[in-house]
């Protein structure tokens, strides 16, 4: 697991992932780049094998130091995970045992078909035999550390799934898309680009419009509302909560999931609050007023099936 | 709603107004002959039908014997070509269209285009409008010829076409329904296919006939094909899936011990590009319990040129070897176990995958039951990239008897000329046949010349050109084979059907001329070498002299993209490559050939390592290969991938014999480029294969040596003369050559760069670049010595243009102290020289001596020394270009003189007239003539130079100048008053020679050179 906190703590949600984790696996490596406080390393050594390093590479080069550090043949399944999610929402035991029986030689929590097919990395689980080819250990040993948010997406997120799909495994997700899921996120998908860019006032504006909102969405963003469907989505990215990036009122999730969830929320929003202004800033995820659209937001937003 | 009315318009006014037009577009035009359309699918059509047949399968038949051309793949051929919207290429080798309008002129004014214009008016008693070189043939003969061919290839495939039994899909629909299941095994074999493995066998674990084991064999895969079966068998049943992971065996012996371990009645086979339909065994077995055979093969329904799918068939299953398609795979087949067992295919020592070899046992013994096709498109798919062709070469084993081959005495007096063509090398085709002049005019200078030209899987009308071009001489055969093959097979077949002693094998789009091809044949049995001839551009940049191999374990083309010059002094690459060898047929045999399973340019690399006798690259045979037709890179690693391995304890030796080959020409390696090619190691392809192109990176060597010599740099030589025979006969190309050969005197490394070589990107590997400046300004070559000689047009030398040069000469004292100023160093004279080697006194006068010589082109105007002769109505005799509007025909003696002749010339004329340019003239620019006449003791008159104390100081009393008619008429009254006697001419003639020759131009020149290099050097 790799863990990063600006002021060097655990944070609460964080630290009940660690404990759930460390409760459904035979053995629980931390990677950490935060400059630990006494109380959080001891905290973190008290439940799994921590690992500290200095901040450069992202999570991926965590993970890499994590899968180094032990004998991976030793385990059944190997997974990799990070702490920008809220959750699991459900055991992750019943996840493994669910996962077990799919005919996947890979899997996550969630696909994604930005950019490409991939599994999205904040948690991927790896069966032994693809820890164990050469596809695999070669993806590792040749990573090396990357400082820029979207190479490492590009070249390690979606890079991840490529290598090992075309090495010939398959991969397979926890969350399946329902045709209904798939139609809201189609609709939630049309409002995300309908904020991102002003009013179409012509044809070609129109055209490049509906081109852009054919794009595959961010499973994460766009069925976050799905975890208040009895965990169907077993997590709410923190990214989801902070940066609200489809403009589908995070606010309002988070507090249906606080309502649905106040054991895992709890602490949630004021972490968020406290950690707001070291949280980086995302230009590319600032959406345009609503204005003009603000009434065609109550068909979109979350937990428009619950409220 | 929307979607109904788009419909309906399309179905009413779309065909009116498309559909119908293009029938009507087709019928009516005179590039559409019904007949011929008839003959190629065996049918005899009216014209409404051939229209209907043609517009179904525009792109395997075409509309007549003159209309050989593909056009776009996406519309019709003939439509295409009428509307000329993107103009209109040639139709067919035989017409030549400046030859078509000088005979039909009304042609141009067709719609259709010149062709169709001739078409319209001709009858059979017309002539074919061909080029000059080509016999005569009547349209009507060489339709006659087209027919007959298409009837013939016709006749011979559906004759073939026996014993097949078909099932048709109504005799087993009802299906069978035995009453105990019955056992099929599938075999699956795979090497490094990990990739797609997990959808074949999804799809085989899906099929409707549930009663089957699966055996997949691991051919020693490098990839992670075992961690992929490993977690297909963590899901399936254990019971249904067997791993065979053998090692290192081939595959027949793979093949032996899956079939041991095959449980099954029948045996299917299915490969990891193969998807199978989820009633695919189900569509294969019923038929076969049915029929009680031993085979059931799917019927192939991929359509092949101008013959019906189920032609097709038959005749596939009827003459297997020659019929089988390269990218047939097992995928179609279900055998009984007991028959395949016995197949005698599965004990030839043949590396996978054996597929064709097995069907072609398989298809002698048993009757074939052929059944629909079930499989997507996905199935039995071309599996080509870089793989050996398998399918070319199990049907080479059943096409060529090596060792009879071999044995077989051939013609010794007879070179057999194998050219292999394909469906779209019908232009490089016609030059073959022209330039090796063993059709029509000029035919008979290549008497001991034979040429095969192998066509596999050509079109009828294809084939029928070829006929036309084979009747016009008994020197030409044809040798078709019904399918597309690899080039190896093609090549090898036609050298099975040759019958010379000595064998050229030729890529088509590579040219030779019958001169070149005599004298790699003379060579090759001179001293029984395999030989290669120089394969340049059209502008005479190397695209082939050999192969070089690198310590990353690539293979480069040797000394690509550098001048002829530079490769002088190679003459043993490490392997051949260019496009064209030469070896005797006993050898060619004895090696087994080309290797059946390739393609493309890595045959030759593959044959001369493989092959005995040395190699020999013949520089002063050039092969020329159009710009446009390099090898791509992927094509040429991809196909060294294939054989690399073969090689690898060659690797050593192949490296230092490279490593030699290019110091020969002053170079070294020093680094590899690994571009973008096919095959590179990257860290996320999973390839770990060694990258089978890099780039060389070369760098000069400076060679000193231990006497007293300068030391050795590489010069380029850059001249103004365009590349092609044209600028051969230039003065600069002469003028560069000459120097060149003086440079190499004093052991000096020389390349020569005209016009069109000047961005070859070799050229920075020179030390020095010395331009020769003509008509165009050059800029310098980064990195190198650069030096400037003016020997013409000094007013087009701009005077910023000088101090980019290191160092400038001019042809003139007088331009050079004038304009010295205008560099840091100075100007220096340096005047033009001669060839003492051509040019001597000691030169024999030849025939009988007119009053006046004159060697030059009008280059458009009536030139003064010209002119002058003219008007004082003397005896001139001309050798030029450009003439017939100045001076009346008898006096021009002809076009162009060889070099080697001028001396003779000049010193059989009474007086040898010279003129120079008017910027030459002004600025005191002597030209080379004056040099040359003068060294053969000629008596020159030349027009007024605006440097007579130079002039009489080189020159002494051979030289004089005329103002006018009048004093050019006293002049040549009288040449022996105004010229010095023979014996001072002499003294004169050798004084120039000696002062003013190449070798002592060549000498300052390499002087100043080597200053400067060092210059820089230590810089």
């Amino acid at each position: 697991m790799a863990h990063y906190d600006a002021r060097g703590e655990v944070a609460p949600h964080v630290r009940r992932q660690v404990e759930a984790l460390a409760r459904s696996v035979d053995k629980l490596t931390v990677v950490t780049t935060a400059e630990l406080t006494g109380e959080s390393r001891t905290w973190l050594q008290k439940h799994a094998q921590l690992l500290e390093r200095p901040n450069y590479g992202y999570d991926f080069f965590s993970y890499k130091i994590g899968l180094d550090a032990n004998d991976l043949s030793a385990f059944g399944e190997v997974t990799v995970c990070n702490d920008s999610y809220v959750g699991p929402l459900v055991p992750y035991e019943d996840i493994y045992s669910r996962m077990a029986s799919r005919k996947v030689d890979f899997w996550g929590f969630t696909e994604s078909h930005r950019f490409a097919p991939h599994i999205q990395s904040f948690f991927v689980t790896f069966r032994p035999w693809v820890v164990d080819s050469k596809a695999f250990r070669r993806f590792w040993t040749t990573m090396v550390p990357l400082s820029d948010r979207w190479e490492v997406i590009q070249a390690y997120e979606l890079g991840l799934s490529r290598v090992l799909r075309d090495a010939g495994f398959v991969a397979g997700a926890y969350f399946e898309e329902s045709p209904s899921d798939v139609r809201l996120a189609r609709r939630r998908a049309r409002w995300w680009v309908s904020r991102q860019s002003p009013l179409p006032r012509s044809t070609a504006a129109i055209g490049l419009l509906r081109s852009r909102a054919s794009v595959p969405w961010n499973p994460s963003a766009a069925f976050a509302d799905k975890a208040l469907e009895n965990a169907r989505l077993p997590f709410v990215k923190i990214d989801t909560l902070r940066y609200d990036p489809y403009g589908l009122d995070a606010d309002r999730l988070l507090t249906l999931c606080e309502r649905a969830y106040p054991h895992h929320f709890d602490g949630v929003r004021r972490w968020l609050e406290d950690t707001n202004g070291r949280a980086p800033v995302r230009w590319a995820e600032k959406l345009q007023p609503t204005r003009t659209l603000k009434m065609l937001r109550p068909l979109v937003r979350y937990g428009r099936t619950r409220a | 709603m929307r979607r109904l009315l788009g419909r309906v318009l399309r179905r009413f006014f779309g065909d009116l107004l498309w559909g119908h037009s293009q029938r009507h577009l087709i019928s009516s035009s005179p590039l559409f002959d019904s007949e011929w359309v008839g003959q190629q699918v065996g049918q005899r059509l009216r014209r409404k039908q051939a229209v209907r047949i043609y517009l179904e399968r525009a792109h395997e038949i075409s509309p007549h014997p003159f209309f050989v051309i593909n056009g776009p793949t996406d519309t019709n051929p003939l439509v295409w070509f009428v509307l000329g919207y993107e103009g209109r290429p040639p139709t067919h080798p035989l017409v030549d269209s400046d030859e078509l309008l000088d005979r039909y002129p009304e042609a141009e004014a067709h719609p259709q285009g010149i062709v169709a214009g001739w078409l319209a008016e001709a009858t059979d008693a017309s002539q074919v409008p061909a080029a000059s070189w080509i016999p005569p043939i009547t349209l009507g003969q060489a339709r006659h010829i087209a027919l007959e061919s298409a009837q013939r290839h016709l006749s011979e495939v559906e004759d073939a076409a026996g014993r097949v039994l078909e099932i048709s899909p109504k005799a087993h629909g009802g299906g069978v329904c035995p009453a105990r299941p019955i056992l099929i095994s599938v075999i699956l074999l795979t090497k490094d296919e990990g990739g797609a493995l997990r959808r074949t066998v999804d799809a085989v674990l899906a099929q409707q006939w549930a009663a089957l084991e699966l055996i997949i064999v691991d051919l020693d895969s490098s990839d992670d094909t075992g961690a992929v079966i490993a977690g297909i068998k963590a899901f399936e049943d254990d019971r249904r899936i067997t791993v065979l992971s053998l090692g290192a065996s081939d595959e027949p012996e793979m093949l032996r011990l899956a079939l041991n371990a095959c449980q099954g009645r029948f045996v299917a086979f299915t490969h990891p590009d193969g998807i199978w339909p989820a009633n695919h065994l189900q569509t294969l077995v019923e038929p076969l319990l049915n029929s009680r055979g031993a085979v059931a093969a799917q019927r192939v329904e991929r359509r092949a040129p101008f013959l019906s799918p189920r032609v097709v068939s038959r005749t596939l299953l009827a003459e297997p070897a020659r019929m089988l398609p390269d990218d047939l795979y097992l995928d179609g087949l279900l055998v009984e176990r007991e028959s395949l067992y016995a197949a005698k295919a599965t004990n030839v020592a043949m590396p996978s995958p054996v597929s064709v070899g097995i069907i072609l046992e398989l298809l002698a013994e048993h009757e074939v039951v052929l059944v629909p096709m079930t499989a997507d498109g996905r199935a039995g798919a071309s599996r080509r990239g870089n793989r050996r062709r398998w399918g070319s070469v199990a049907r080479a084993q059943h096409l060529i008897d090596w060792r009879a081959e071999a044995g077989t005495a051939r013609d010794p007096s007879l070179v057999s000329i194998i050219v292999v063509v394909r469906p779209w090398s019908s232009a490089s085709l016609a030059r073959w046949f022209h330039d090796l002049k063993i059709v029509g005019a000029g035919a008979g200078g290549g008497a001991e010349i034979e040429l095969l030209v192998v066509a596999a899987g050509v079109s009828p009308a294809f084939r029928s050109m070829l006929a036309i071009f084979e009747s016009f001489s008994p020197r030409v055969r044809v040798v078709t084979v019904a399918r597309e093959t690899s080039h190896g097979l093609a090549a090898n077949i036609g050298a099975a059907a040759a019958a010379g002693d000595c064998l050229i094998l030729a890529h088509a789009e590579v040219h030779l001329d019958a001169q070149g091809a005599l004298r790699l044949a003379d060579k090759v049995k001179e001293n029984g070498r395999i030989v290669q001839p120089l394969v340049i551009d059209e502008h005479g940049l190397v695209v082939g002299a050999g192969a070089g191999f690198l310590a990353d374990g690539s293979v480069v083309p040797i000394f690509a993209q550098h001048s002829p010059d530079e490769v002088m002094t190679m003459t043993a690459p490490p392997a051949l490559f260019g496009g064209v060898i030469a070896i005797s047929a006993h050898d060619f045999f004895t090696a087994r050939g080309f290797d059946d399973g390739l393609d493309g340019p890595i045959l030759e690399i593959d044959l001369s390592l493989r092959a005995e006798p040395a190699l020999e690259l013949m520089h002063e045979v050039w092969s020329q290969r159009p710009e446009g037709q390099y090898v791509p890179d992927e094509e040429f690693a991809g196909g060294w991938a294939i054989v690399r391995d073969d090689f690898s304890d060659l690797q050593p030796e192949l490296q230092r014999l490279t490593r030699r080959a290019w110091a020969t020409s002053g170079l070294r390696l020093v680094g590899l480029n690994h571009g973008p090619a096919e095959g590179r190691r990257t860290e996320h392809s999973g390839n770990d294969a060694a990258p089978a192109s890099s780039d060389p990176v070369l760098a000069t060597v400076a060679q000193f040596q231990v006497e007293e010599r300068p030391p050795r740099l590489r010069w380029t030589i850059d001249h103004a003369a365009p590349s092609g025979e044209v600028g051969a006969r230039w003065g600069d190309a002469h003028f560069a050559r000459s120097l060149a050969a003086a440079l190499r005197r004093m052991n000096q490394f020389v390349a020569v760069d005209n016009r069109d070589l000047r961005q070859r990107p070799t050229r920075d590997l020179s030390d020095v670049v010395l331009v020769l400046r003509g008509l165009d300004r050059v800029a310098p070559t980064r990195g190198t010595v650069a030096i400037e000689w003016i020997i013409s047009h000094p007013d087009l030398v701009e005077a910023e243009e000088l101090t980019d040069f290191d160092a400038v000469f001019a042809a003139s004292r007088k331009w050079a102290r004038a304009n010295s100023g205008r560099h840091p160093t100075g100007i220096e004279p340096l005047l033009q020289c001669t060839d003492p080697a051509i040019f001597h006194p000691d030169r024999d006068p030849t025939g009988d001596r007119p009053e006046a010589l004159f060697v030059g082109n009008s280059r458009g105007v009536f030139r003064t020394s010209v002119r002058a002769a003219v008007d004082a109505g003397i005896d001139l005799r001309l050798y030029g270009s450009g003439w017939s509007d100045f001076v009346p025909d008898d006096m021009i003696a002809g076009e162009y003189v060889e070099n080697d002749r001028l001396g003779d010339l000049y010193a059989s004329a009474q007086v040898t007239l010279n003129d120079h340019w008017e910027d030459m003239r002004r600025n005191g620019f002597l030209s080379n003539r004056l040099f040359d006449a003068a060294a053969c003791g000629a008596s020159i008159l030349t027009d007024e130079i605006d440097d007579v104390d130079q002039v009489g100081a080189i020159f002494g009393g051979l030289v004089r100048m005329f103002s006018d008619p009048r004093t050019l008429r006293r002049v040549v009254a009288e040449p022996e008053r105004i010229f010095p006697g023979t014996e001072d001419r002499i003294a004169i003639a050798r004084s120039v020679a000696r002062q003013h020759s190449f070798d002592r131009r060549a000498e300052r020149l390499v002087e100043v050179g080597l200053n400067l290099w060092r210059r820089k050097v230590q810089q």
